[in-house]
């Protein structure tokens, strides 16, 4: 009887806990500002800048331009500061309402930043930054992140989350940008297993409206200059590569899209051989294997293709040649660049015993003289 | 009320409160090990063997007896009060690590705006109202989550097997042979969790221990059963670990990182987080409810006249404060297990099952 009267008096205590820590602030959506989209930039006098895209609460007047009036706007902060963390801190020192960075759904960074030996310091910082997820998108910006951020305009209501995720989703599916989140990005400067690509992006140039086809197809421009106009003034197109927590060059479309048939990430995209527009189906995930016992090491991958023509098959042998050219193309590209986005170093890394000895190895400079064996072959078709 | 553990419960509680501490182990403090902290686990199970056949021993000569009893066989009433002491006052810490970790975990997933104090205080208030009901309210819980376990982990692995990656188990060795035997020997502490339940099972009457009616024997204590199914489990769940996010030699071991790569391990989708979450936050809640129980049984086993519910509440308060002090910080879990806890535990129950043996021995040459 007593002991069921104890339990009784300290399950009635039990609520008596939420007042020993006094009046705290709560965690009320309009308490909060809801970062969506994060720039980041390297100033002329080299000091950070941090943008931040922030749901406005009220409705625009519609007197911006290109804002279509009772439509809802979107909030911008800019700050500036020695470091990412200064600038973040100003950021949150001076924002309205609670920073809140657990929305965030990309981080937009300048080319210039991107290319600079701090920007391995920087992932990191934006990694270990308090609640702000891993699964947040990483874009680089071929020109300023701030123009990208201020050209971000809410086609679809303020709901930037499905907005961004569908156009994402849907560039990748064409194959024309790797998608890459802050962990992906993290986790590939880190990692012993290979090298992140991350995806790429420009506004337009809104003084030009003439539009110029690229010298090959679609996919052989970047992202400001592609041949279309629309509302969005953004493009995304093609790829980062980064080394060693740097950046050091740019894939395009067409060679991101081999890259994740090679990464056996893209099984089907649509083609121009000869003219003529077919489907290419990869048969399956591409067969590569690393002999480490040769001076040059030997890489062999094996791919195998099935077209499925629209109206007429191009020539079988005509079509097998391009493919390898343009593969041989990549490949040749990241090895001059000594990067490896195709993850080949995971396969050579299961031939040691410790990644201390992988490390010793030193994977990059045999990938760089490394002797590329690739078999393209295109079998059957598609009706 | 009797407040001691029969076997089944026992068994039960025991496989989740270590196989949980082991997995938070290698899941969140790990980082050194890399994509190899798998095989610290295994060889933590081999490592574990000799105490945990000792147990076995001791507990298979006298089935019926109780293991307090069986102690204080062995080495006297005075000496099994303070062994109680000990042992509850390491169970204490252990729950003040618990605490910790879930409050951590709390607070970074979502009341990152809530007192720390009202954090702290809240699951050890539920979970100290649940020992109060002694052993059975505590492995009740336990016996929940077992059947719930299977189902949220089978759903997560079906939608997760597509981005898993298996090649990111290599090089074998990962950080090579001695960073994997330290953390082995760390990891083989999960013994003195297992000595402590073990310490917690009364005798085996065949009664209900609060209705006395008949419940279904289970049997004698399988403390080698247990320890296979902890680590078979801790290696599987490693493995799975390792294979969606690549190890990174040399990144960061902030705990903040470690949760998010556990937790949302930012390549996977909303999907997993959900059943992840509700194994993680529950095992964590039966976890801190297993180390209140352990650490008040053997306070009431050291001053027996002190009523069961004076053992929960200076047990929780205690524990509160723990939460809070550096001690229980994650730069000194290791050490302080390491160092004081682990031996300790180790070399005076092998000490004390040992006397029990040759006493055990004694007696039957003294009877043929």
């Amino acid at each position: 009887m007593r002991r069921g009267k104890v339990t009784v008096l300290i399950a009635l205590m039990l609520p008596l806990c939420m007042a020993l820590g006094g009046c705290s602030t709560t965690l009320q959506p309009e308490n909060q500002n809801y970062g969506l989209s994060m720039s980041i930039d390297r100033t002329d006098e080299g000091l950070i800048e941090l943008g931040l895209l922030v749901p406005s609460g009220k409705e625009s007047d519609g007197g911006g331009e290109d804002e279509p009036q009772g439509k809802d706007n979107y909030q911008r902060f800019f700050t500036l500061g020695a470091s990412y963390t200064d600038a973040l801190d100003i950021m949150q020192a001076s924002t309205p309402r609670t920073l809140n960075l657990t929305q965030l759904k990309s981080i937009v960074i300048s080319q210039r930043l991107a290319s600079e030996p701090a920007f391995k310091g920087l992932v990191e910082s934006l990694t270990l930054t308090n609640h702000l997820y891993g699964s947040t998108y990483v874009i680089i910006c071929l020109t300023s992140a701030k123009d990208f951020l201020n050209a971000e305009k809410p086609q679809a209501g303020k709901r930037l989350v499905s907005e961004l995720y569908t156009s994402l989703k849907h560039y990748e599916q064409q194959g024309y940008l790797p998608l890459c989140r802050l962990s992906d990005l993290y986790y590939g400067i880190n990692s012993i297993y290979g090298d992140p690509v991350v995806s790429l992006g420009a506004p337009v140039d809104t003084s030009q409206d003439v539009l110029t086809l690229p010298s090959g197809d679609l996919g052989d421009a970047l992202p400001g200059a592609l041949p279309r106009l629309g509302l969005e003034q953004n493009e995304l197109m093609g790829g980062a590569l980064i080394r060693d927590g740097q950046m050091i060059g740019v894939l395009d479309g067409a060679e991101c899209r081999w890259l994740q048939v090679l990464n056996g990430r893209l099984s089907g995209f649509n083609y121009v051989c000869q003219g003529l527009t077919l489907r290419l189906e990869c048969k399956s995930r591409p067969r590569v294997s690393v002999d480490l016992s040769k001076n040059p090491i030997v890489i062999d991958i094996s791919l195998q293709m099935i077209p499925a023509p629209l109206r007429e098959m191009p020539d079988a042998e005509v079509l097998k040649q391009q493919l390898k050219t343009e593969l041989m193309d990549l490949l040749a590209h990241c090895q001059s660049l000594s990067v490896d986005p195709f993850d080949f170093a995971e396969i050579a890394a299961a031939q040691f015993l410790t990644v201390e000895d992988f490390v010793r190895y030193g994977w990059r400079e045999h990938w760089r003289d490394a002797e590329i064996r690739l078999s393209v072959e295109v079998v059957g078709t598609q009706d | 009320m009797t407040f001691t553990l029969n076997r089944r419960s026992a068994a039960s509680l025991g496989r989740w409160a270590i196989g949980m501490r082991l997995f938070s182990a290698v899941a969140l403090d790990g980082a050194p090990l890399g994509n190899s902290g798998w095989i610290s686990l295994a060889l933590a199970g081999l490592m574990s063997l000799p105490l945990v056949l000792m147990i076995s021993f001791m507990s298979r000569a006298q089935p019926e007896a109780s293991p307090i009893s069986l102690i204080e066989e062995a080495i006297g009433l005075w000496a099994r009060r303070t062994l109680c002491l000990v042992l509850s006052m390491f169970s204490l810490y252990e729950a003040g690590v618990s605490t910790r970790m879930a409050v951590t975990c709390a607070e970074y997933v979502a009341f990152h705006q809530t007192p720390t104090l009202v954090l702290t205080l809240l699951p050890i208030c539920v979970c100290g109202i649940a020992c109060l009901r002694g052993g059975l309210g505590v492995s009740g819980a336990s016996q929940v989550l077992r059947y719930l376990f299977f189902l949220l982990i089978g759903g997560m692995i079906i939608v997760e097997i597509g981005s898993m990656n298996w090649r990111w188990l290599m090089p074998v060795l990962g950080p090579g042979v001695d960073p994997l035997l330290r953390a082995a020997l760390s990891y083989s502490g999960m013994t003195t969790a297992l000595a402590s339940i073990w310490l917690c099972m009364g005798e085996e009457t065949g009664l209900d221990r609060t209705g006395g009616t008949e419940y279904k024997k289970t049997g004698p204590f399988y403390p080698l059963k247990i320890l296979g199914v902890i680590t078979l489990g801790a290696v599987i769940a490693a493995l799975l670990l390792t294979v969606l996010a690549p190890s990174l030699p040399g990144g960061p071991n902030a705990r903040d990182f470690a949760l998010d790569k556990l937790l949302a391990n930012g390549l996977s989708g909303a999907p997993l987080q959900l059943p992840l979450m509700l194994v993680w936050f529950l095992a964590q809640a039966l976890m801190l409810a297993f180390y209140i129980y352990t650490a008040s049984f053997l306070l009431k086993n050291c001053f027996e006249k002190l009523p069961w519910w004076a053992c929960v509440l200076v047990v929780s308060a205690v524990t509160a404060f723990l939460a809070f002090s550096g001690i229980t910080d994650r730069a000194y879990i290791d050490k302080v297990n390491a160092l004081i806890r682990y031996p300790a535990v180790n070399v005076i129950l092998f000490a004390v099952g040992a006397v029990s043996i040759i006493k055990q021995r004694g007696k039957r040459v003294a009877k043929g």
